[in-house]
């Protein structure tokens, strides 16, 4: 994992000097509420119903053991109790005071984090897949890429102030858990026919307003071209995104517009001209100093915890269940990862109170290598844990309540914050989530029902991502009454696809028998072994419209 | 003259310093819905709130529509019940 340098923990201390100085010229007046939010913005501090929001980035969704202390300590101390895993792989507190706020990026800073760069019309935080480094399907670990760019990109002068906002995902696998065909820009390491490193580049995926499965805009990248790349795509989109329409000014509008053909010949000349002014790339010397930091860990250790084996034959069945759901093969032999679920039934996506935190911390000390990992389904990961010792973490797990057998099925729901927090939903996410969860919670139905995404958005910004649900929902505002549209049959993997509105919306008290509707239809309608995914798409949407809409 | 819109109103707005609800009372702002100015004439409200939120040092200043037919002060949109009361979850 990348370590600072002085230089990273003098360009932190800096800032949190400039902006406790911000904040205290905001509260005595000599800044006005104009001039202080596009920099409380910069440092990551929304304005929610309630309370102000804090979020901090993780990049690439990796963290240590004591920086999760620190996010306990932090919850703790400023906030109420506990955070909020994103769908951006970064934490959320929603409760802490402006005055604060300095005084816990300080904090943050102590422990190498920092939330600047996680909100505004600027590159965020590059996300990745969870299994990164110890995915079996992957060509290369893509970790120290992201870094490369989360470093290039941190207060990069010429694009702080982009049209909108810009996301990047990569990964380094064939399967795609990071979304690469929903971002702005989506990376793809790929082996050419040499066998060299490199990258497939896709361009203009998103979500939102509208959503759109991006566009290859190179098939094959020199990994050693990265940056210079990346930046004639930013320079393209920068100098011709749409600056006086936010709803345009993504940069999945300018590729849709111009084509993705005409949009290539632009970034293929700014990328001449780069390399001509003074090429961008990162010499390997410096490329190199990155990668040192990710060499992979030697895997000698075993945690050789105690099992305590009458529970654990007792409660055998449990085990294997989750065993199926929540282990993920590894590179190394005799190692998995492991998915520790966010969502118990009932509960609400993503939260994690502090004292859970601090439990995992020391689980993950002992079980697998200190690191932990976020992922975008608002779940955690232990990436480098023996296989000997499944046993006994499944126990440890299942005392603070973290142990839920539900990764990939029905009730591993993602929701947003939605109308109990966010000040631009239409209607609240959670409790239909909780609703959702609570109705298929039981192992059997659960197992029954088999591989299931919903997603829950309370708005159509999409934070949740329904678009690409296999069940999706929206809530809108109905005349000020909350309303659910349903979507069916989105896909976030390598096999991208957007969800279809099945029909007219649901009312708060219909939505949660709506999507049981939906899902009795499927298990009457299925073949054998077939996934609702696989059923959607064979059976098309009029099964489901039939069921949902005829009877009324 | 202003045609008469048929709601009732109050205003809402955030502490700065920590984001906290308050509600206008005609002359100060309070942590208690209860206390609120009630009135049929948003705009007339939102120009008499605007001048005290400088100086009282608060953010974000909206109207709400709220439930003439109930006897306490009751906004009638989930958004602003869900502001006054708190998230409807259990956090
Ligand atoms: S999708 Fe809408 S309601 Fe949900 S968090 Fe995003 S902006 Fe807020």
């Amino acid at each position: 994992m990348y370590q600072y340098d002085a230089y990273d923990h003098k360009i932190l201390e800096k800032r949190i000097e400039e902006f406790r100085d911000q904040v205290n010229r905001r509260l005595s007046g000599e800044l006005s509420e104009e001039e202080f939010k596009p920099l409380r913005l910069m440092n990551g501090v929304y304005l929610q119903l309630h309370a102000y929001m804090l979020r901090v980035a993780i990049p690439y969704g990796t963290f240590t053991s004591t920086q999760l202390r620190k996010f306990a300590h932090i919850a703790r101390k400023y906030d109420r109790g506990y955070g909020h895993f994103t769908t951006r792989q970064n934490i959320q507190f929603n409760w802490p005071k402006l005055v604060d706020i300095p005084d816990i990026l300080e904090e943050l800073a102590s422990v190498e984090m920092h939330a600047i760069q996680t909100s505004g019309n600027c590159i965020r935080n590059t996300t990745s897949d969870q299994l990164a480094g110890v995915a079996v399907d992957e060509v290369a670990d893509p970790r120290p890429y992201a870094e490369i760019i989360r470093q290039w990109s941190t207060f990069h002068p010429e694009f702080a102030y982009l049209p909108r906002k810009f996301k990047i995902a990569i990964t380094g696998a064939s399967h795609d858990r990071a979304a690469i065909n929903f971002h702005d820009i989506g990376l793809e390491m790929v082996k050419n026919d040499a066998g060299k490193i490199g990258f497939k580049v896709i361009v203009g995926g998103g979500l939102g307003r509208t959503p759109i499965i991006g566009s290859v805009i190179r098939e094959f990248l020199p990994e050693r071209h990265l940056l210079s790349y990346l930046e004639a795509i930013m320079r393209a989109y920068n100098l011709d995104g749409h600056r006086d329409n936010k709803y345009k000014a993504r940069i999945k509008i300018l590729v849709k517009e111009n084509g993705i053909d005409a949009y290539r010949d632009t970034v293929e000349k700014e990328w001449e001209a780069i390399k001509h002014e003074g090429n961008t790339d990162l010499p390997e010397a410096a490329q190199q100093l990155i990668f040192n930091h990710f060499t992979p860990p030697t895997y000698t250790h075993r945690a050789r915890h105690k099992i305590d084996f009458e529970d654990f034959f007792k409660n055998q069945q449990e085990y294997a269940h989750w065993l199926s759901n929540s282990r993920h093969d590894h590179k190394v032999e005799g190692y998995a990862a492991v998915t520790i679920s966010l969502k118990p039934v009932g509960g609400i996506p993503g939260d994690i109170s502090a004292d859970q935190m601090d439990k995992l911390a020391d689980l993950a000390d002992v079980f697998s290598l200190g690191e932990i990992r976020s992922t975008h389904e608002q779940n955690l990961v232990f990436a480098h844990v023996h296989e000997d010792d499944l046993p006994a973490l499944w126990q440890e797990l299942d005392k603070i309540g973290l142990a839920t057998p539900n990764h990939g099925l029905i009730s591993d729901i993602i929701a947003c914050p939605g109308l109990d927090y966010c000040a631009l939903a239409n209607a609240r996410s959670i409790p239909v989530a909780q609703q959702i969860s609570e109705r298929f919670g039981s192992d059997e139905r659960a197992k029954e029902i088999g591989e299931l995404k919903i997603k829950i958005s309370g708005c159509i910004n999409a934070c949740a991502h329904h678009h690409v649900g296999h069940i999706g929902i929206l809530g809108v505002d109905k005349k000020g009454v909350e309303s659910y549209q349903l979507l069916l049959g989105g896909n976030a993997d390598e096999n991208a696809s957007v969800g279809k509105i099945l029909g007219p919306g649901f009312s708060e008290d219909e939505i949660v028998d709506a999507v049981e509707t939906v899902v009795d239809t499927y298990l009457a309608l299925r073949e054998d072994g077939e996934s609702f995914l696989d059923a959607y798409k064979r059976l098309g949407a009029e099964p489901f419209k039939g069921a949902l809409y005829d009877a009324n | 003259m202003r045609a008469r819109d048929k709601n009732q109103y109050i205003a809402t707005a955030n502490q700065l310093h920590d984001g906290a609800v308050v509600y206008f009372t005609g002359k100060y702002w309070s942590q208690d819905i209860e206390q609120s100015f009630v009135t049929w004439d948003s705009d007339f409200l939102l120009k008499l709130a605007e001048e005290t939120i400088e100086k009282e040092n608060l953010i974000s200043l909206e109207a709400a529509k709220i439930d003439e037919n109930d006897p306490s002060i009751s906004p009638i949109s989930m958004r602003e019940k869900i502001k006054a009361a708190g998230p409807s979850i259990n956090y």
